[in-house]
């Protein structure tokens, strides 16, 4: 009995500290940018809607969107990440290990090309629906195959090849293209926050947040699953459908990011090895809302950093992702050979 | 015809179509120990991955309590059917109790969270198994020997009505075999639950089962009880065994004989030659053993290991062809042992071959 | 089974909603292009014609079009009260609104709105900076596109440099905090914006209009250097553009009876992919080589993929036509300059071969080139002054490489 309510404390405790953290860098975020605006100022425009039309447009138009977007996009990273390691259980499996990326990068070139040497330009919105498409054939190719391979490590690989395929389908058109249209294909493979407005933070709000309750409701077979295919099974799991909603959540967390944002690396890897560690257990009932929380947390505190560091200019975020998650993740799996 | 508790009709198992193993037609009464028993690959677990439906049924059928095996839904399957697998669970971060509570899934709601009664019911299991004291351990951290236990506990948890086992004494010591067979034998026959399980160890296989199946080639062989089963031609012939025997009244399995003229000859009886004959096989010296009457325990191993055996029949007076025999054996060897004789009334006619016996030692001694 | 078919159909219908979601939204944005940009003509001194051709605006009564002689990119119609419409072919309207003026009601919604003589521009167009130097605007330009190092235009280097105009982000990562801070009143961005258009829909949703710099499409030079009156039209500096174009024009004037020399020059640079990238035959290069009483050396050459000036070619082909070239022009504004012929052959030793290089006649331009907008005509005297032999010390952009 002891043992259960040292968890419930352990539990509390990270998750205080999280809910701590994500206000705190929420705050953190709103109050920080190239151009100072006095606190007071800033809690009138957020909860009174009255300011200076400058720091009215700088809060809610710039910054507001941009770091609810990191929030939420974060969340949705750390989660599909978490939802392929428990799928593979593979450490090191990420968001974008099943091809995800490689294919919406694909129908990005193909979408700049059409549309700049049709009309000349291009919306954001088809670029975010071209974003999505790809992912979704990605995510097509995968799921068909689950249903014919017997070993999901298969998939892993299934998932690595279309991506070379991708890949290379995307640099043949690129060869052909015109330097001017698919210049910036680069710029949108990086990943960035910036430039989010509102209609984005409601599409994606909506589209994560129901995944986000699916995943919480598959919180008791993801637990057995954790046992093993087998055992899962015997426990009462329709494998095949189990098998299908997992892919499938997991993919519409990061076409979701891959739509918005453009990929983004080492979130979905680094943060539910972190949360788990640090709730030490793996119990999807906490683990699925404390990855997304941490995600989030991280995500926006990278974002802060990519944006203030060297400002104006911009750092990319998967650097900035990858520069603070490594170090972590390492430190912490020394601590714990050390604990062993 | 009845049918049977579980009842399997014409089901064939096999792998992406091809049939490995065709037209299986066995009954298992409830509260039976069924094992499968049969050399490496030929199947067993393909029988009991296709019974647990990890894999999928090739032709024919299972039914189960008299329902369809493969039309049941997995969730009421569960109530009524846990497995022990031999796949390596690698579950992070959880300790012993919470992999028991794992098999409480099938009663909880929907979001698992466990009930104090489920509680209960997972102390109990950890009780069944006598490993209440790695309840909060960390599954990881634990000897093969103590996860097989926690994973037996797991599937009683689960409180069903069909347990499969796919080898679970594998990993095991003696200590533990046993004490996973009794659980078994005490849940099988208190609680009424079906055993359907896999061994290796055939000698525990032939004690602790209600009915054993011969898996060999593409059908079932043999099936029945272990008494129609463990005789020695069936057993040689289900493992193609040639490079030892397999006794069937104890279940002991023995290494081959030296063949060839007996160098050594062993006088004994009453179990007494029985480590002389094992000293002299790993020597690998070929010997004779006499004279031994054939309910003598020392016959049962002589008849495998010795070159010749000299018998009497039981309760007999020893026959003079017998002892005529002896002595002729006994001058063609070049050693005669004394394992140890107890002399009675019907074979006193041994006392002229322990005279005999000493005459040569002392001869060769003075040479 | 059941299930998994289940889950098929709905994957399926939901890529079908998808694909129909982006038809609907590509049909949108093509809507959303100039509705009126197609209509307008050539302008011609015929004034009958240009009041047939001028856009009609609800509630404003239009006075007369800007004359153009070379620019074939855009138009300016001036209207009452000091209202200006500027259409960019193929590109967007924009009604140029006086200061205090209001919007006239009912105006096509494709428009762009931009106020008139704009203090806070913040400049992403790098082509446009020469000319708004040469009439005098140039401290409307606040905020810049490109850091200090980048620039080479003397006025800007010094107003960037005084804190008068500041770094706020390249074309793709504007510092919109920095935008809405100074209030920005309009952005001036280059064609490479519509590659990024998340960025330009940002600016637009803070509220500052974006106008798209078209002028490096022209095919004449001057042409190029004719948009001078277009921001002159728009900054309220119409007379300064006129004066300092007619200056311009004058070096085509004085060379328009310079019999041709039929001497052949090959402009060109080496990618770092080894291809040799020249300019198409109806690019304003060639057409200055033509005016400055040269040949270009590729007489025919189109390129069949793109819009675009340059065309890749490899050394093979170039060498072909090329081999014979009396000159070499290389051009430094995309590559570094060269200091030397060995260094030429250093890129490909095949250079070796070459007529002009053989003879000595290897010129290269400064990299001050390409941002030097308003005087990109005097590359013709240049090229003239090659052509006839004369003094390296007049010249502006070119010099010759030993």
């Amino acid at each position: 009995m002891d043992i259960r309510r040292k968890r419930k404390m352990r539990y509390s405790l990270v998750f205080g500290i999280l809910i701590l953290a994500f206000g705190v860098i929420i705050v953190l975020n709103i109050n920080t940018g190239n151009v100072q605006i006095s606190i007071p100022d800033i809690l009138k425009i957020l909860f009174l809607r009255k300011g200076g039309e400058v720091e009215y447009n700088i809060i809610w138009r710039i910054r507001l969107p941009r770091l609810l977007m990191a929030a939420i996009l974060g969340g949705a990273l750390s989660l599909s990440g978490f939802l392929l390691q428990t799928f593979f259980a593979n450490p090191i499996a990420g968001p974008f290990i099943l091809g995800i990326s490689s294919g919406a990068k694909m129908v990005v070139a193909l979408t700049m090309i059409y549309f700049m040497e049709r009309f000349s330009h291009v919306s954001s919105s088809a670029l975010i629906i071209a974003a999505f498409i790809g992912s979704l054939i990605s995510i097509g190719f995968i799921l068909l195959m689950s249903r014919k391979v017997n070993h999901m490590a298969t998939l892993l690989v299934a998932g690595t090849m279309i991506g070379y395929i991708c890949s290379a389908i995307t640099d043949f058109i690129v060869t052909f293209a015109e330097d001017t249209d698919i210049v910036n294909l680069h710029g949108w493979s990086q990943g960035s926050f910036s430039g989010m407005s509102w209609g984005n933070v409601k599409v994606a709000f909506l589209v994560v947040g129901i995944t986000f309750l699916c995943t919480f409701l598959m919180a008791k077979p993801i637990g057995a699953f954790q046992m093993g295919e087998g055992y899962a099974q015997s426990m009462g799991i329709n494998m095949k459908v189990f098998r299908v909603v997992l892919i499938l959540l997991s993919s519409i967390f990061s076409a979701c990011v891959t739509a918005f944002a453009g990929p983004i690396s080492f979130v979905g890897i680094a943060v539910p090895f972190l949360i788990k560690k640090t709730l030490g257990s793996a119990n999807p009932l906490v683990v699925i809302p404390g990855t997304f929380l941490g995600g989030s947390v991280f995500c926006m505190m990278c974002d802060l950093i990519a944006r203030m560091a060297f400002a104006p200019t911009e750092l990319n975020i998967s650097t900035v992702t990858s520069i603070f998650g490594a170090p972590i993740v390492i430190f912490m799996m020394l601590g714990r050979k050390k604990g062993k | 015809m009845e049918k049977q508790y579980v009842q399997i009709d014409n089901l064939s198992v096999g792998y992406q179509g091809k049939a490995l193993i065709h037209d299986i037609c066995l009954g298992i009464r409830k509260g039976e120990i069924v094992t499968l028993i049969g050399p490496n690959g030929s199947g067993k677990s393909t029988i009991l991955k296709t019974i647990t439906r990890q894999l999928e049924k090739l032709g024919g059928n299972v039914t189960f309590a008299e329902k369809d095996l493969y039309k049941l839904p997995f969730k009421e399957l569960a109530k009524k059917m846990a497995v022990v697998l031999t796949e390596r669970v690698r579950p992070e971060l959880m300790t012993c109790y919470d992999v028991v509570a794992t098999g409480r899934y099938p009663y909880t709601g929907y979001m698992g969270i466990l009930s104090g009664k489920d509680e209960q019911k997972v102390y109990e299991s950890l009780e069944t198994v006598h490993a209440e004291e790695l309840a909060e351990r960390p599954f990881d951290a634990i000897s093969d020997g103590q996860r097989q236990r926690i994973l037996l506990a797991r599937a009683i948890c689960q409180e069903p009505e069909l347990i499969v086992l796919d080898e679970p004494t594998s990993f095991l010591d003696i200590k533990y075999k046993l004490e996973l067979l009794s659980i078994l034998r005490n849940m099988a026959k208190k609680k009424g639950i079906t055993v359907i399980m896999s061994l290796h160890e055939i000698d525990l296989a032939q004690k602790i089962s209600d009915k054993i199946i011969c898996v060999r080639g593409d059908t079932i062989r043999w099936y029945g009880e272990p008494e129609k089963i463990f005789k020695e031609d069936i057993i040689r012939e289900l493992y193609e065994m040639h490079n030892g025997y397999f006794d069937t009244s104890f279940g002991s399995i023995e290494l081959p004989g030296t063949c060839g003229v007996p160098e050594v000859f062993v006088l004994s009886s009453c179990g007494n030659g029985i480590p002389v004959y094992r000293k002299l096989q790993k020597e690998q010296v070929p010997f004779a053993a006499g004279i031994l009457y054939t309910n003598d325990i020392d016959y049962q191993l002589a008849r495998y290991l010795a070159a010749e055996v000299v018998t009497e029949k039981p309760f007999c007076e020893i026959s003079d062809q017998a002892i005529a025999k002896a002595l002729k054996l006994m001058r063609g060897c070049k050693k005669i042992m004394n394992a140890g004789v107890v002399i009675g009334d019907c074979n006193r006619k041994m006392q002229r071959l322990i005279d005999e016996a000493e005459r040569v030692n002392s001869k060769k001694s003075k040479v | 089974m059941k299930k998994i078919n289940r889950k098929i159909l709905l994957f399926v219908m939901v890529t079908i909603l998808t694909i129909f979601s982006t038809l609907a939204g590509c049909g949108q944005t093509k809507s959303g292009l100039g509705a009126g940009s197609n209509e307008t003509q050539k302008e011609k001194t015929d004034t009958t014609a240009q009041d047939q051709s001028a856009p009609q605006i609800q509630g404003l009564t239009y006075e007369k079009t800007l004359n153009l002689e070379y620019a074939e990119g855009f138009d300016v119609f001036y209207y009452n009260d000091g209202y200006v419409l500027i259409d960019v072919h193929d590109s967007a309207q924009y009604l140029v609104v006086p200061e205090g003026m209001e919007v006239p009601e009912g105006l096509g919604e494709e428009i762009v709105v931009i106020p008139k003589s704009p203090d806070t521009i913040y400049l992403a167009a790098t082509s446009a900076m020469a000319l708004f130097d040469s009439i005098d605007a140039l401290d409307s330009i606040k905020m810049s596109g490109t850091q200090t190092s980048g620039w080479y235009i003397e006025n800007a280097v010094n107003a960037m440099e005084a804190g008068d105009m500041v770094f706020a982000g390249k074309y793709s990562e504007p510092d919109y905090e920095l935008l809405v801070d100074q209030g920005c009143d309009l952005a001036i961005e280059s064609t490479m914006i519509l590659h990024t258009p998340k960025v330009k829909e940002m600016i637009e949703m803070l509220g500052i209009p974006v106008f798209i710099d078209r002028s490096s499409y022209e095919n004449h030079p001057l042409g190029r250097t004719e948009w001078i009156k277009l921001y002159g039209a728009l900054m309220g500096k119409d007379e300064e553009a006129e004066v300092f174009f007619d200056t311009q024009t004058v070096v085509i004037e004085e060379l328009k009876d310079f019999q041709n020399t039929e001497k052949t020059v090959a402009f060109f640079y080496v990618s770092t992919d080894g291809t040799i990238v020249v300019r198409k035959t109806e690019d304003y290069i060639p057409k200055m080589i033509e005016i400055a009483g040269g040949k270009y050396v590729f007489s025919d050459l189109k390129n069949e993929q793109s819009e675009s000036a340059a065309v890749a070619l490899t050394m093979e082909e170039f060498y072909a036509t090329a081999v014979d070239a009396d000159y070499i022009i290389y051009n430094s504004s995309i590559d570094s300059e060269i200091t030397s012929i060995d260094e030429l052959i250093g890129k490909d030793s095949l250079f070796a071969e070459f007529k002009a290089v053989k003879e000595g006649n290897v010129w290269c331009t400064g990299k001050y080139l390409y941002q030097a907008t308003d005087i990109v005509g005097n590359l013709i005297q240049d090229i003239h002054l090659m052509l006839t032999d004369e003094n390296e010390e007049e010249m502006t952009f070119l010099y010759k490489v030993d």
